[in-house]
């Protein structure tokens, strides 16, 4: 068997078909480039590549090995499951250093931007041994199913934030000079993803402890509520939708907004509420995303009948003060999931963009509107402003914006905006460049903030404008939405009551488990300071404590949220689990020691949950009778 | 010359450190600004046989030390970073450094 087919064998044991891939590609790719093979001074195969007028060499021909040996010795050790990115396949000596540099098993992610250079890889380098020590994921351009956003769901698998100060990358030498668009793409995408696990994990510890009060709070709201995706029954595809955010360009043309009434799906960000109503405009549905939100922005007698498009760990103030139609959408926490599938109706969730004008955007995406206008959704500080007049003051101060980042504008040249608000600029650029590709066109999204920040592929027009060109078809979305009957039947809800006065019982189930995990991982410490240790124990206690373990996951509607209540001691736990000890002893202790911690928050955590949810369970049931 | 010599492998040695250790990819235009004394140091070498190296033998260097330089001149008009890196530090280097160690020789042999 040749090597090229011994590794076709290695790559589909553990990616099935790839081999079928790479045959099917061989016989379709079109040469870019030429491959010229050499050979060096010490008598080793090595490769130049010509590409249009340029040649350039992918390995030494006087030394072949010292430039990827100090590489790998500059990158120094790597704790088990560290993600290592590589951009070339072309010199595979600094593939070959690193898996046999590396004691640890770690993950190391290939990206090859040449299909002609993958397959030179593969007729010449035997890989199975190196498939059986590391994780090897490769990203081949042209190769079927392997495409740039197959590629970022992958880094973000891999790349999660305790792994984050463990990660390598390299382009090989040359790489960026014959392939520069793929060398910065590759970049940009590692670059994306730190960034957006960053701000994930940062939003996730700012919101970790009113989250999950939030939620176990407004869960109640669903027995009665309805589902985003049952406005696809009753909203007419053909009207425009239109997202009111409270930027400060709303202050311009937020009197246009009364011609659009009947016209559109008039749908305003939490903190545009006011400002609208005080200018006599209704919107047809109002959003809320964030968990800290104040009630003061939209407490006003007129806002309250408003139908809601809500995430279910909203500030649950605002959910209580509201009595109108609440609409959630799927956001993944399992406690609500068990009540959503019960609703006869598809399962769905909204990009949230990280914004609430960004949810809104999706929202109106998703149940099917292929014209969006957006009003005040300036994404900057335009006029040295954060938000329009009457959001949280009636009229808004000036700020000093030295130092602000700036960016192209709408109308002005350049605005200054801030790092979190250019994070959800950049969420729209690709969001809309993905649907655009997506629906090929038929999707439409005009910018009428007039002012703010430029939004890449939308068209510019003032709200004037875009009412007279796109408002043409009369709409009566109240009446739409008063033919919607809430997501569950009478039968469903019943059961939903009595799911939810379960739940108090399955935080203290999990408590207790916790607690029985905590002691065996108290055995654990006690097997590993023993002078001679004995290994069948040590094995026992590990095969108990991984079936504790999993026991508490199972329990994953309470344990959901109990986790994500830990963010920052899970991360210390995890990060920590990237240090290598040097004996069996050693790491046994350690993992005694982690274990004790985690499952001590877990009881600890579980059982304030449970007290918290039985108590409000009981306080609901009163209030009912 | 030899002080010129020095200079010349310090010079080269920065760079290789950069690309090797801080993979730093600006070799090219950082051997570009030292032409003037790579040149300089090709001329020297192979105006005579300083050293009175065995005539078969320095005409052999002298067709290597070419080869490096072409190689330098070819890396740099493509661009090509990794011929470049190859061609100074596993080629020229390896020159200046032969002239520097028996520089040290000799300073060696007087201290004696």
């Amino acid at each position: 068997m040749s090597i090229f087919e011994e590794n076709l064998k290695a790559l589909s044991a553990v990616y099935p078909q790839m081999d079928q891939l790479i045959k099917e590609a061989k016989e379709k790719i079109e040469p870019e480039i030429e491959i010229i093979e050499e050979t060096s001074y010490s008598g080793e195969r090595i490769i130049k590549i010509k590409k249009e007028d340029r040649i350039c060499y992918l390995n030494g021909k006087r030394n072949i090995e010292e430039p990827a040996q100090i590489w790998v010795e500059t990158v120094g050790h790597l704790a088990t499951n560290s993600p290592v990115f590589i951009m070339g396949l072309g010199n595979p000596n600094y593939l070959k250093k690193l898996v046999e540099g590396m004691e640890n098993r770690i993950a190391i992610i290939i990206y090859e931007p040449s299909f002609q250079i993958f397959l030179d890889f593969l007729e010449h380098v035997p890989l199975q041994r190196w498939m059986e020590k590391h994780l090897m994921v490769f990203w081949v351009k042209g190769l079927e199913g392997l495409d740039d956003k197959a590629m970022d769901d992958i880094i973000k698998r891999i790349l999660r934030y305790e792994t984050l100060r463990h990660y390598r990358k390299l382009i090989l030498p040359n790489y960026d000079v014959l392939f520069p668009e793929e060398a910065v793409s590759f970049l940009r995408m590692i670059n994306e993803v730190t960034k957006d696990v960053t701000v994930n994990y940062l939003t996730q510890m700012r919101f970790a402890n009113v989250s999950i009060t939030n939620l176990l709070d407004n869960v109640k709201y669903l027995c009665d509520g309805f589902k985003t995706t049952q406005l696809v029954k009753v909203i007419p595809n053909d009207i425009p939708g239109i997202v009111v955010a409270a930027g400060p360009s709303l202050n311009k043309n937020i009197q246009e907004l009364k011609k659009a009434k009947g016209k559109a799906l008039i749908i305003a960000v939490d903190t545009a509420i006011k400002p609208l109503l005080a200018a006599g405009i209704i919107p047809d549905m109002f959003t809320i995303v964030d968990g800290k939100k104040p009630l003061d922005l939209v407490q006003k007698e007129s806002a309250k009948e408003i139908p809601l498009v809500t995430a279910i760990n909203a500030n649950s103030e605002i959910l209580k003060y509201h009595t109108g139609m609440k609409f959630f959408y799927n956001e993944g926490y399992a406690i609500a999931e068990q009540i959503l599938v019960r609703a006869d109706w598809q399962y769905g969730g909204v990009d949230t963009g990280g914004s609430v004008a960004t949810s809104a955007f999706s929202l109106l995406y998703k149940i099917g509107l292929t014209r969006i206008i957006l009003v005040g959704q300036d994404l900057a500080f335009t006029g040295n402003r954060s938000h329009a007049d009457g959001t949280f003051e009636k009229v808004m101060k000036e700020e000093n914006t030295a130092g602000f980042i700036m960016v192209e504008g709408n109308v002005e040249k350049e605005v200054p905006t801030t790092a979190s608000l250019k994070i959800y600029l950049e969420w729209y650029d690709k969001y809309i460049e993905d649907i655009l590709e997506r629906e090929k066109g038929c999707f439409r999204v005009i910018n009428a903030t007039e002012g703010g920040a430029k939004i890449k592929n939308t068209e510019i027009m003032t709200l004037h404008d875009a009412i007279e060109k796109e408002c043409t078809k009369e709409v009566d979305i109240q009446e739409c939405l008063g033919r919607l009957s809430p997501m569950l039947d009478e039968e469903s809800r019943k059961w939903a009551v009595e799911y939810l006065d379960d739940i108090p019982d399955k935080f203290f189930q999990l408590a207790g488990d916790a607690k029985k995990a905590k002691k065996l991982y108290g055995k654990l410490d006690k097997v590993c300071n023993k002078r001679n240790m004995d290994s069948k124990e040590y094995l026992s206690v590990l095969k108990k404590i991984e079936k504790s373990i999993k026991k508490i996951e199972s329990n994953s509607v309470v344990y959901q949220l109990v986790n994500e209540t830990m963010v920052g001691q899970r991360y210390v736990l995890l990060a920590e689990q990237f240090e290598h000890e040097d004996s069996v002893q050693a790491e046994g202790k350690e993992m005694a020691r982690e274990g004790m911690i985690y499952t001590k928050y877990v009881s600890e955590i579980a059982e304030l949950f449970g007290e918290y949810m039985k108590e409000l369970r009981e306080k609901e049931s009163l209030e009912e009778k | 010359m030899f002080d010129k010599i020095e200079n010349l492998y310090q010079s080269m040695y920065q760079i290789s450190y950069g690309y090797l250790i801080e993979q730093k990819r600006d070799n090219i235009k950082l051997i570009k600004k030292i032409i003037p004394q790579i040149q300089e140091f090709v001329l020297w070498f192979l105006e005579g046989n300083r050293f009175e190296i065995e005539e078969e033998l320095y005409q052999e260097m002298q067709s290597y030390l070419l080869q490096v330089l072409e190689d330098i001149t070819n890396a740099i008009a493509q661009e090509d970073r990794v011929l470049l890196h190859d061609a100074v530090a596993y080629g020229m280097m390896e020159y200046l450094k032969m002239f520097m160690d028996s520089k040290r020789e000799g300073t060696e042999d007087v201290n004696i």
